[in-house]
């Protein structure tokens, strides 16, 4: 039975589940552990909470037009800030597929299976520029 | 092995009780208060939400529905929240769910990367532009869409059959070429499944415009992809179940940057909402075998109908 399975490439997956299992609890322990920070106030925060709650009726827009959320990566400038740890956290967690990825990449390309070595690295671009903001327009 | 699942029952439900009881602290600490004009306290909403999203986890497993669909429309006609923060913490509840079901998945071969990548590469750039397109239109017309997307989903449901697994398939050319095919062990049936697929060219087209909804309301798809999938490719149900998960999770990681740089992630909303959902999942997962599917489903397609009108009145502004 395994050796079927290896024959349709269970390998990469088990990599790849791996990854997912280590990286997805960190993510979430982080945004955890960065929320408490944040709704108790333990650390500094860039936009209070009351603040936040009296306006989230408001567009994303119009938040960022009050100066309470950040447009682009102008919330990584107010880092340590709690809040703003939250947001990184997030963001951590939402970076778990390429970490698996970069993996599986590599697994690919040592079974010499060049097709998916370029879909993995082209799915990895994909995230990044999603990442890197290049989508949402000027402000 | 009754034992063995009581304690994990007991451990899972032991670790939603401190969940719980730490995401309510701060009703009971100095970090509580009120509105202005005497609004019902953030804490109060916050708390609801992670409440209704623990919940909706167990509803969505029983039920074999994603997290997001039942989300974003609930959350969005009943909650004080503007729909932006809503669909971007639909979308991190539907990832989440998806990467914390995606490691048995795989070890299990019910999720196979072969399958799931290709799909994955055309929904995530799709599902960028549906989030960029979902920020960009007025939230009335957002609201009023979602409603008609989240009908179409409860007649898709009440229509749609499923195919354990489905007659053997000639694979196509693109299947050939990209030797997409795998094997996986079924209990129910207790033997070695060898599945193939066909009708890759359309099923693709059709992942581009499923990222793209997903991106776009911040639901979690797997609704379309898992009969994408079984129906149309002819994979077996239950690794279309598991390769709808890790599309999804890939699809949502790319949308949902699109709302995080647009300053539409509110963590104040989005971690209770889940936290609650993870939690609530485990608890399904656990609860599964004790309840039948089907009734469960009903009652979801029910919610689903609700949810859209009032999300269809909610736009029209009534």
């Amino acid at each position: 039975m395994e050796n079927r399975k290896e024959a349709f490439g269970a390998d990469v997956e088990r990599s790849y589940a791996g990854v997912l299992e280590k990286v997805s609890i960190g993510g979430l322990a982080a945004s955890i552990i960065a929320y408490l920070l944040y709704v108790l106030h333990l650390m500094p925060l860039s936009v209070s909470v009351h603040d936040i709650a009296a306006n989230w009726h408001l567009s994303s827009d119009a938040l960022v037009a009050k100066g309470l959320a950040s447009y682009g990566w102008a919330w990584a400038k107010h880092l340590p800030d709690a809040d703003m740890l939250s947001l990184a956290a997030i963001g951590l967690l939402t970076l778990t597929p390429v970490a698996c990825l970069a993996i599986a990449s590599l697994a690919f390309l040592k079974k010499r299976d060049y097709a998916y070595t370029v879909i993995s690295i082209l799915q990895i671009l994909v995230l990044l520029v999603a990442v890197s903001g290049v989508f949402i327009a000027q402000h | 092995m009754q034992h063995i699942i009581e304690k994990k029952g007991s451990k899972i439900v032991l670790m939603t009780v401190i969940s719980l009881a730490v995401l309510l602290m701060p009703d009971l600490s100095f970090a509580a208060g009120q509105l202005p004009g005497g609004e019902v306290a953030w804490w109060v909403w916050v708390s609801v939400l992670f409440v209704f999203s623990f919940f909706l986890g167990i509803i969505a497993v029983i039920a074999g529905v994603g997290g997001g669909v039942l989300f974003v429309p609930i959350v969005s006609g009943f909650f004080p929240f503007h729909i932006d923060y809503v669909r971007a913490a639909g979308l991190l509840v539907a990832l989440s769910g998806a990467l914390s079901a995606g490691t048995p998945l795989l070890r299990s071969s019910l999720a196979n990367l072969r399958l799931g990548l290709p799909m994955a590469l055309l929904g995530s750039v799709s599902s960028i532009f549906g989030a960029v397109v979902g920020l960009a239109l007025p939230s009335s017309l957002v609201q009023f869409a979602l409603g008609v997307v989240i009908i179409g989903i409860a007649v898709l449901m009440i229509m749609s059959k499923r195919s354990a697994v489905p007659e053997e398939t000639e694979p196509d050319c693109f299947s050939q070429m990209l030797q997409i095919s795998g094997l996986y062990y079924d209990a129910s049936l207790q033997k070695d499944v060898a599945w193939n697929i066909h009708r890759t060219a359309i099923g693709s087209i059709l992942f581009i415009f499923i990222g793209f909804i997903g991106g776009m309301f911040g639901l979690g798809a797997g609704f379309a992809n898992v009969p994408v999938f079984n129906l149309l490719m002819g994979v077996p149900l239950k690794v279309a179940v598991g390769t709808s998960g890790l599309v999804l999770s890939i699809n949502g990681s790319a949308a949902v940057w699109v709302y995080l740089l647009k300053g539409a992630v509110l963590p104040l909303i989005a971690i209770p909402a889940v936290v609650g959902m993870m939690a609530g999942s485990r608890i399904g997962a656990w609860l599964l075998p004790k309840f039948h599917p089907k009734s469960i489903r009903i009652v979801v397609i029910s919610i689903l109908v609700l949810a859209g009108v009032r999300s269809l009145l909610k736009g029209l502004g009534v």
